[in-house]
C-alpha cells in the first residue's frame, strides 16, 4: 500500500458519491438542523472548578498518574521489575521473590506444573481475566512456551504448543513429561468433546500427539498416577456417564465403573498404592435439605473399596504425607435448611481411612496447606494451614495489587509456590495482563530453600551498572539511526535511571514488543524512578519516527524524533506528560500539559464512590449545549469509586479521563466525546457529544 | 431544554444568504459531501451533515474570520456525530459501490469507515480533502503530533485489515 496509491483509491472512492447537485439555497432553509449541534464554537462558559488533583503517585491499572513535581532531577535509581524484589508478611516469613524477566508473553490462565525439576509455563491466553464482567470473551492461545530452573533461578524457553491448542483444559506431569489436553470445544456430543492430548518431553523438548480414547469426558480432568498411569476422568457425570480412563503403555484401557454412581465434582487423586475417587452423588444433591457430602473409593488391584462418608462438601485434592486435603475454608448451612455449617474443606488419613475436619476457627480465606511433606497452595492471597504446626498464617501480598486479580497460573513443587501471570487493575481488573513469575518458599521447617538468586541471571538485565545503561542506550541510538545531536536537552538524559530498551515497530506485533523494556518502564514510572525507553515506528510512508519516553521522579517527557520524517515536521518534538498511559500492545501514551482549575469555578463534588450521584451530576452537565462545564466532568469521574464498575466500565473510565485531559490540556480546543461515552456507558444514558475551539 | 430554547432563537433569525456564503457553498459543497461521504459511506447522511454545517456557518457568517475553516469544521463534527450516534443495532449497510468498482476499493472503503472516527477523519481529510497535518490538526481541533499518530494508526490498522483480513 504505497502512499500515492492509497490517495489515488480514496479520491476515488470519495467520487462515488457523485454527481454531487448543490442545492439551490431556498431549499437549505427548508431543510432542519440536525438535532446534533456540530457547532465548533464554544458556547458561554459555566466552568466548574475541578476537585483537587491528588499530589500522591495513583496506580490506576495501566495508567499511572504522575505527579507534578518541580525538581526532576533529585531522585536515586531504584531497581526495576527484573531484579528480585521481596514482600514480607507479618509473621517475618519470606514473602514473594520475583523471578528473572521470563522469556514469555504476558499471559493468564497460563498452565503451570511442576516437573520435578523444572515448573513449566505454557498456554494461557492474552485476554484480561474479566470475572464481573457482562459478557464472555476469549483471547488469543498463546502458543510460547517456558521453563524456569528454581536451582539455577534460570529460565529456559522451552518448544511451542501445537498449532491445535486451545488454552482451556486439563494438565498433568507423569514421570517428568508433561500431559496436556488442549479442548477445542467443550459442548459434548455422544462420543464426548473435541480436544487433543499433547504430551512434551522433557528429555527432547517436543511436543507429540497422544492417540485419545474415542469418548473424551465433559470438563475432562487428568491425574498421573505414577506407574500406573495417567488417568483420564469427567469432572461430573451430569452431561451423561463417561467412563473413567487409563493412559499406560501406549493404550487407553477402562476403569472399572466406581461404586458411587452418577456423581459430580469428581476428583481422582493419587493415594500412593490406590486410586482414591471423591465425588458427590447426583441422586443426594436432590434431597436438598441436606447437605450432599463427599463420598470416595479406593481403586486397587482393579476392584473399588467404599470409604467412609465425610462430612465436608468439597473433594481433597492435594496430598501432602499420607493425608489428602481440601485445603478451603468457609462452608455452607443450605440456607438454614441443614441445621448447622458444613464446612467445606477438611482432610482423609490415608493410613487410617478416616477423614478429620480441619483446626478451628477455619479461616474463610484458607487456600492451602504447607507441612514438611511439601506444599499445596491454590491461591495467592488468603490463608495457609501448617498441618504440622496446626497454625494459619497469612499468604503475603504479591506487589503492585497483582494478588487482587485473578488469572494467575500455580504450582507447588520443591517445597515453594510458583505463579505465572495473571490480571493487572487491581480488585477490578480488566486491564490486560502481565507477565511476571514470582516464588514463594512458606517457610515451614526442612521444607527447602527459596531459590538462589544470586547466582548467576542468564535472562535479566543487570540491574546496577548504569555504565551498562548508557552504552545499551548508545548502541540502541545508533541501531535504530537516531542522531542524538539535534535533541532537545535532556532527551537522552540517564545520569539517574535506567535505559529499559527500544522496539522497532512496523506494525503493531506482538513479536515486536520488547516486553521486558515495557515492564521495566512502567515500573519505573510506578516507583518514581527514572528510566528510559525507546518506540520506533515506521509511517506508512517508510520513514522512522523515533518516541523517547523518560520519566524522573514522577513527571513523563516525550520527545519526538520526526527529523527523518519526510511527511512530518522534520524536527524534533518535546512534551512533558502529567499522565502516561500505558495502552497494551500500543506505543505510551503522553497526556497534555494538564490543566489549571479557574479559581472562579463553581464547585461540584458527587459523593465520592456513589456511582448514581455522579450519574445524576454528569447527566446535569453534559445534557446541556454549554461545554465550558467539560473539565468539571474529570473532576466527577475521579469520585466516581472504580471499583464499582465492571472491567469494561472502567476501561471506559480510564479512557475517558485521559482523553479529555489531553483535550483539556490542548490550547486548541476539545470535545465531551471521550467522557460522554464513558457517561454512556456507566449510567445507560444516551447524551450527545459537545465541542469547543479557542 | 436550554439547547433546544438556543435552537429556536436560531430559527428566530431573518434567513439571509450573504453573497460570499452562497459563493463559498457552491464552491465547497461539493467537495465536503464527497469528504463526509469519505467518512460516513452514505451519502444521504453526508450531504444532510453537510447542509447542516452551511446552515449554522449562515448563522455565524457575520463572526467568523475563517468561514471556510469552521465548515470543514463543523463537517467532521457533523460526520463524528453520526457515527457515534450509530448503535450496533441501527447499524445498516454503506452505499452500494459503484457496478464497476474494483474489489480492491470496496474492501478499502470498507476497512476505512471500520476505523475509530478520529483516524478514519484524519486520513480522509489529509487524502480527500487534501489538507495537511496543520490544517487537520486545526480542523479536528488536535496537536500535529496527535494527526500524525491518527494517521499513523489508521494507516496501519488499515494495511493490517487488508493483509491479513
Amino acid at each position: 500500500m504505497d502512499e500515492r496509491r492509497l490517495h489515488d483509491d480514496l479520491l476515488a472512492i470519495s467520487e462515488w458519491a457523485d454527481p454531487v447537485t448543490v442545492p439551490d439555497t431556498d431549499h437549505l432553509d427548508d431543510h432542519t438542523v440536525g438535532a446534533q449541534d456540530n457547532d465548533p464554537r464554544p458556547g458561554d462558559s459555566m466552568r466548574r472548578v475541578l476537585l483537587a488533583a491528588a499530589a500522591v503517585l495513583l496506580v490506576v491499572g495501566g495508567v499511572w498518574v504522575l505527579t507534578g513535581r518541580d525538581d526532576p532531577e533529585t531522585v536515586a535509581p531504584t531497581p526495576t521489575s527484573t531484579s528480585p524484589s521481596t514482600s514480607t508478611d507479618p509473621s517475618g516469613a519470606p514473602g514473594w521473590v520475583e523471578l528473572p524477566a521470563a522469556p514469555l508473553l504476558p499471559r493468564a490462565d497460563a498452565q503451570v506444573l511442576w516437573t520435578g525439576r523444572e515448573f513449566v509455563v505454557f498456554a494461557g491466553t492474552d485476554q484480561a481475566p474479566c470475572p464481573v464482567c457482562d459478557y464472555a470473551s476469549y483471547g488469543n492461545t498463546l502458543r510460547d512456551a517456558a521453563a524456569y530452573d528454581p536451582a539455577t533461578n534460570t529460565w529456559r524457553t522451552i518448544a511451542d504448543l501445537p498449532d491445535a491448542s486451545s488454552y482451556v483444559g486439563a494438565s498433568a506431569v507423569l514421570d517428568g513429561d508433561v500431559y496436556w489436553l488442549s479442548v477445542r470445544n467443550p459442548s459434548a456430543n455422544s462420543s464426548g468433546i473435541d480436544a487433543t492430548l499433547q504430551q512434551w518431553s522433557s528429555a527432547d523438548d517436543t511436543w507429540t500427539e497422544i492417540p485419545l480414547p474415542a469418548e473424551v469426558p465433559p470438563g475432562p480432568k487428568l491425574t498421573a498416577m505414577g506407574a500406573a498411569g495417567l488417568v483420564l476422568y469427567p469432572g461430573t457425570d451430569e452431561a451423561g456417564a463417561f467412563p473413567d480412563q487409563v493412559w499406560a503403555d501406549g493404550s487407553w484401557t477402562t476403569l472399572p465403573d466406581d461404586p458411587l454412581g452418577p456423581s459430580y465434582d469428581r476428583q481422582i487423586v493419587d493415594g500412593g498404592d490406590a486410586m482414591i475417587l471423591f465425588a458427590k452423588r447426583l441422586d443426594a444433591a436432590q434431597n436438598t435439605a441436606q447437605p450432599t457430602l463427599v463420598e470416595g473409593a479406593s481403586l486397587f488391584s482393579g476392584t473399588w473399596e467404599a470409604i467412609p462418608l465425610s462430612d465436608q462438601l468439597y473433594p481433597p485434592m492435594t496430598r501432602l504425607g499420607d493425608a489428602l486435603y481440601a485445603p478451603f475454608g468457609g462452608g455452607a448451612d443450605g440456607g438454614g435448611d441443614w441445621g448447622r455449617t458444613v464446612p467445606n474443606g477438611g482432610s482423609y488419613a490415608l493410613d487410617t481411612h478416616t477423614w478429620s475436619a480441619l483446626p478451628a476457627p477455619t479461616p474463610d480465606d484458607l487456600m492451602g496447606v504447607v507441612s514438611s511433606d511439601g506444599t499445596a497452595v491454590f491461591g495467592v492471597k488468603g490463608t495457609i494451614l501448617d498441618v504440622d504446626a496446626g497454625t494459619y498464617s497469612k499468604i503475603p501480598a504479591l506487589p503492585d495489587r497483582l494478588g487482587e486479580q485473578f488469572g494467575q497460573g500455580i504450582a507447588n513443587g520443591d517445597g515453594i509456590v510458583f505463579i505465572f501471570g495473571g490480571g493487572l487493575g487491581g480488585a477490578t481488573g480488566g486491564l490486560g495482563v502481565h507477565g511476571r513469575g514470582f516464588v514463594w518458599s512458606p517457610g515451614t521447617p526442612d521444607t527447602t530453600s527459596p531459590p538462589d538468586t544470586t547466582s548467576p541471571d542468564t535472562t535479566s538485565p543487570d540491574t546496577t551498572s548504569l555504565a551498562g545503561d548508557q552504552a545499551a542506550l548508545d548502541d540502541a541510538l545508533a541501531a535504530l539511526g537516531i542522531d542524538p545531536g539535534g535533541a532537545p536537552d535532556g532527551a537522552f538524559d540517564l545520569s539517574r535511571g535506567r535505559f529499559c530498551g527500544y522496539e522497532e515497530l512496523t506494525f503493531i506485533e506482538p513479536d515486536q514488543l520488547d516486553l521486558a523494556g515495557r515492564e521495566c518502564f512502567t515500573t519505573a514510572l510506578a516507583a518514581d524512578s527514572a528510566a528510559l525507553f525507546i518506540v520506533q515506528l515506521t509511517t506508512i510512508e517508510g520513514d522512522p519516527v523515533a518516541f523517547i519516553w523518560r520519566t524522573a521522579n514522577g513527571q513523563g517527557f516525550e520527545y519526538i524524533d520526526s527529523t527523518r520524517d519526510n511527511f512530518g515536521s522534520g524536527e524534533w518534538e518535546q512534551r512533558t506528560c502529567t499522565l502516561i498511559a500505558v495502552e497494551g500492545s500500543q506505543p505510551f501514551g503522553c497526556v497534555g500539559e494538564g490543566f489549571t482549575p479557574a479559581s472562579t469555578t463553581t464547585v461540584v463534588e458527587p459523593t465520592a464512590g456513589d456511582t448514581a450521584a455522579f450519574c445524576d451530576a454528569a447527566v446535569a452537565l453534559l445534557d446541556a449545549p454549554d461545554i465550558g462545564m467539560a473539565p468539571a466532568l474529570i473532576a466527577d469521574l475521579r469520585a466516581v469509586d472504580a471499583s464499582s464498575l465492571t472491567g469494561g466500565q472502567l476501561f471506559s473510565y480510564l479512557t475517558g479521563i485521559t482523553a479529555l485531559e489531553d483535550r483539556v490540556g490542548s490550547p486548541d480546543g476539545y470535545d465531551t466525546g471521550a467522557v460522554t461515552d464513558t457517561v454512556n456507558e456507566i449510567c445507560g444514558t444516551n447524551l450527545s457529544t459537545w465541542y469547543v475551539v479557542p | 431544554m436550554a439547547h433546544e430554547a438556543r435552537l429556536e432563537l436560531v430559527k428566530d433569525v431573518p434567513c439571509m444568504w450573504p453573497p460570499d456564503l452562497v459563493a463559498l457553498y457552491r464552491q465547497q459543497y461539493a467537495p465536503l459531501v464527497r469528504l463526509a461521504y469519505g467518512m460516513l459511506g452514505r451519502r444521504t447522511e453526508a450531504e444532510e451533515v453537510v447542509q447542516d454545517a452551511v446552515l449554522r456557518l449562515r448563522d455565524r457568517w457575520d463572526q467568523l474570520a475563517n468561514p471556510a475553516a469552521y465548515l470543514h469544521r463543523s463537517v467532521v463534527n457533523g460526520c463524528i456525530s453520526v457515527i457515534r450516534r450509530r448503535g450496533v443495532a441501527e447499524r445498516v449497510p454503506f452505499d452500494p459501490p459503484p457496478a464497476d468498482a474494483p474489489d480492491r476499493l470496496v474492501e478499502l472503503r470498507d476497512v476505512l469507515l471500520r476505523l475509530p472516527e478520529r483516524q478514519c477523519a484524519a486520513i480522509v481529510l489529509r487524502h480527500v480533502a487534501g489538507l495537511d497535518d496543520v490544517e487537520i490538526a486545526e480542523v479536528l481541533g488536535l496537536r500535529r503530533s496527535t494527526v500524525r499518530s491518527l494517521v499513523a494508526r489508521g494507516l496501519a490498522a488499515m494495511q493490517k485489515e487488508i493483509l491479513h483480513g
